[in-house]
Formats: structure tokens, sequence, C-alpha cells
């Protein structure tokens, strides 16, 4: 028979043993906490919403962040950086939405060896033609195949010096040296995934064993021809469950946390 | 992480339920997909423990970057630690242009090899904002309340050198 009583109705708090517990951890989380949890909530209900440029200026923001990461290390290994300002537009000027490497509009960095020699340059928000454009030319495509559609834009990206005699506005999948994928997300979705697997698939083939890197200060092997690694740059807390497969893609995935 | 699981278990459980009550037009949509989120069961292997993790993680990631996102002096840091790595000239205010993409490779009739051109866009001058003048002005909260969010973001883990040299190749 069902009793009446609620329970727990009637039984006393009494120590058992009179021997001191010891603190669980399966034991229940303590009100305080709970109450802290409740103004925390009630707090990111009240504050302001961002509008949409101020949410954008935040991801670009992230941008520099991982680019200061990269030039950060590039100086670790004794490199230097060196701003380099448009040739002809507004100084310290970098694209928002996909753009050519244009030296005449955007600024871009210089990275040199200690002896001086121009290792790379890294560019912000930057279209490169992909494998597939290559291999379009290569069975007899003709120069639409190398069009605005077979272009894909690479948040951060290393390429190799240009030649003076050859200019270039967009890289090819051999020029680049190094990539960055950056989410600023609370939690990364399945698709940025996916969209830095595409980004693997244009900029080289697979290698069953990794070569040495071109940017061995950032990823010491990457197992693709060309060697040049792509990361997938996030602030999104929810990385562990990426890391261990996509790597042997090339795909290397780093978590940094922002806004500090 | 100085979380216990159930007190994990018991924060994810409560933002979940607040997320669903929540129905004002204002923060609809990162109220629902947050909840969509922390709904998603919870595996039943050894995973479980880590799974959750990921889930409080990610929720306080996000509601502490609602009440605080970066900001203007955030900028600022960012602006002085780039700075403290280029050699030489320094970058003054960022400027993230909204105008021409930049100009087209053409093969020019009478030059050997490709050229930049000078087309339609590049007449245009370029438009663009201050990045800094766009970020959200710092928000700031009462001692007490500033000392809880920092509780929360302290759970979140460092990033330390995300890029230092190392190899994820085994074999």
């Amino acid at each position: 028979m069902a009793s009446s009583k609620k329970p727990g109705a009637g039984k006393k708090a009494t120590p058992s043993s009179g021997k001191p517990k010891k603190p669980s951890k399966t034991s229940a989380a303590p009100q305080s906490f709970n109450d802290e949890v409740a103004l925390l909530l009630q707090m990111a209900a009240q504050a302001p919403v961002l509008t949409f440029p101020q949410l954008k200026s935040e991801a670009k923001l992230f941008e520099l962040v991982v680019l200061t990461e990269i030039l950060e290390e590039f100086n670790q290994i004794g490199g230097n950086v060196f701003l380099q300002q448009p040739l002809s537009g507004t100084p310290n000027t970098f694209a928002g939405a996909p753009a050519s490497a244009d030296k005449h509009q955007f600024a871009w960095f210089d990275l040199r060896g200690p002896s001086g020699e121009l290792h790379a340059e890294a560019w912000i928000s930057v279209q490169f033609q992909g494998l597939s454009t290559q291999l379009a030319l290569n069975h007899g495509g003709t120069s639409a195949a190398a069009s605005k559609a077979s272009r894909h834009e690479l948040d951060i990206a290393l390429f190799t010096p240009e030649s003076p005699a050859i200019p270039r506005l967009y890289p090819s999948h051999a020029e680049v040296m190094a990539a960055v994928s950056v989410k600023h997300v609370a939690k990364l979705q399945k698709e940025s995934v996916r969209e830095a697997l595409g980004f693997r698939r244009e900029m080289g083939f697979l290698r069953r064993r990794g070569d040495r890197s071109y940017c061995p200060w950032l990823q010491e092997r990457v197992p693709c021809d060309p060697p040049s690694p792509l990361f997938l740059a996030s602030s999104a807390p929810n990385f562990s469950t990426y890391t261990g497969h996509i790597d042997e893609l090339g795909v290397f995935t780093r978590y940094m946390k922002f806004p500090w | 992480m100085a979380r216990t699981f159930e007190e994990m278990t018991q924060a994810v459980d409560q933002i979940r339920r607040f997320a669903r009550r929540y129905d004002k037009p204002k923060r609809r949509e990162f109220f629902e997909n947050l909840y969509l989120y922390l709904s998603e069961p919870l595996p039943e292997d050894e995973s479980r423990k880590m799974a959750l993790e990921t889930k409080y993680l990610m929720a306080v990631a996000a509601l502490t970057a609602e009440i605080q996102p970066a900001s203007a002096e955030t900028y600022d840091q960012v602006l002085q630690r780039l700075n403290a790595v280029l050699l030489e000239a320094k970058l003054g205010d960022v400027w993230i242009s909204t105008g021409p993409k930049g100009g087209q490779v053409a093969q020019s009739a009478d030059s050997d090899g490709p050229q930049l051109s000078s087309n339609e866009d590049d007449q245009v001058p370029a438009r663009g904002y201050s990045l800094r003048g766009t970020l959200a002005p710092r928000r700031k909260l009462s001692k007490a309340k500033q000392a809880l969010v920092d509780r929360f973001r302290v759970d979140l883990p460092e990033s330390g050198r995300p890029f230092g040299p190392r190899s994820q190749i085994r074999g």
C-alpha cells in the first residue's frame, strides 16, 4: 500500500555514526551554486542584444587574435614580422569579405627570417584558387574554370612570397603555406568541420605518410601534398570530439578562449 | 575544472529549463539554440562525463559571452599584442573594407605576363568601417556581478599557445 507520507517526512536528520562524512563527488550541488547559475541566466537574458555589425566586428577581432597567435609563433623561432601597408589605399585596412590579395587596397604582413629572407605573406580574408581549378585546366578546361565560383576564402592564410615578375591576386592552392578557418562561436557545428574538410580537399592531395610541413613551427608534419597545414580555430569549447580523426586528413583543431 | 559531476548536471538542467521557458522575442533564438543543444541526450558509455562537461562549458561560454562580449577594450588589448610582434611600423586603427574586393589579373596584349588591371571596381573609393568603432562598449557590471561572471569564466579552459609546434600524425 502506498504511504500518504511524503518521501522523507517524519525522518529526523540524525548523525548516523558520528563519523564526519567525506564530501561526495556525486552529492547534490550546493544551493549557492544553483543561485549563481540562476543569476548568470538572469544577467544573460537582460543583457543588451548585439547588433549585426557588432557581431561581425567581434568575429573579425577574433580573426586578428588568431593571426596574432600565429605571428607570435613565428617570432618564437627567431622570425621577424613586418606590417605592409596598402600601396595606394587607406592604411591599416583589411578585407571584410572574400577578397583578393590586392596589395594596393589591403594591408598584409611579411614574415622574414633572421637574415631578412622573405618566408611568407600573411593575409586576412583572401580567396585562393582551389586544386579543382588546376585539375580542370590540366584536363583541357578553359580559363572559365578559374572563375569566382572556383575560389575559396581563407580567413587567415600564409602564402608563398609573390614573385615581382608575376603579380597575383588569387594565389593557387600550391602557394598556400598554411591556412586557418576561424569560427567565433559558442558551439562548433559539424558543418564547420565539413567546410574545413572541403578546404583541405581544395588545398591538395592526401598522402598516407605525413611530409614535413611548409610551416613546421605551426605543425610539424602534414599528410598532404603540398604539406600545408590547415587549422580550424574556434572559441567553442566543444573541440575535443573532433581531434584524433580529422587530423589524419590534415585538418588540425585549435581552441582559443575568447573573449578573454 | 573544479566542478563536480553533480554540479554540472544540475547546472545544465537548470539552464535547459530556463531556456525552454524563455519566451521573449529579444533572445528567443539564442535560448532556443541553447535548449536544443542541452536537450541532446548524454551517451550512456564512458564518454558521458566528458559530454556533460562539454555541454556545461558550452553553456557557460555562451552565457558569459552574452553578458560581456568582446568590446573596444578587448580590441585595444589585441592591437597591443599584435603590435608587440611587429618590427618597425605598427598597426594603427584597423579599418575593415566593405568596398571593392580588389583588382583582377588580366592578360595585357602588350606585355609578357599577367598584369593587375584597373577595372571598374578599382575606381570606386574603398568603403570601410573602424573595427574599434563598431565593437560594443565594455559592459560594466557591479563588483559582485563581475566576480560571478569571472568565477564562471574561470571554468573555461585556457588555450595557452594554441599554435605551438607539435605533430599530431601518429605512427
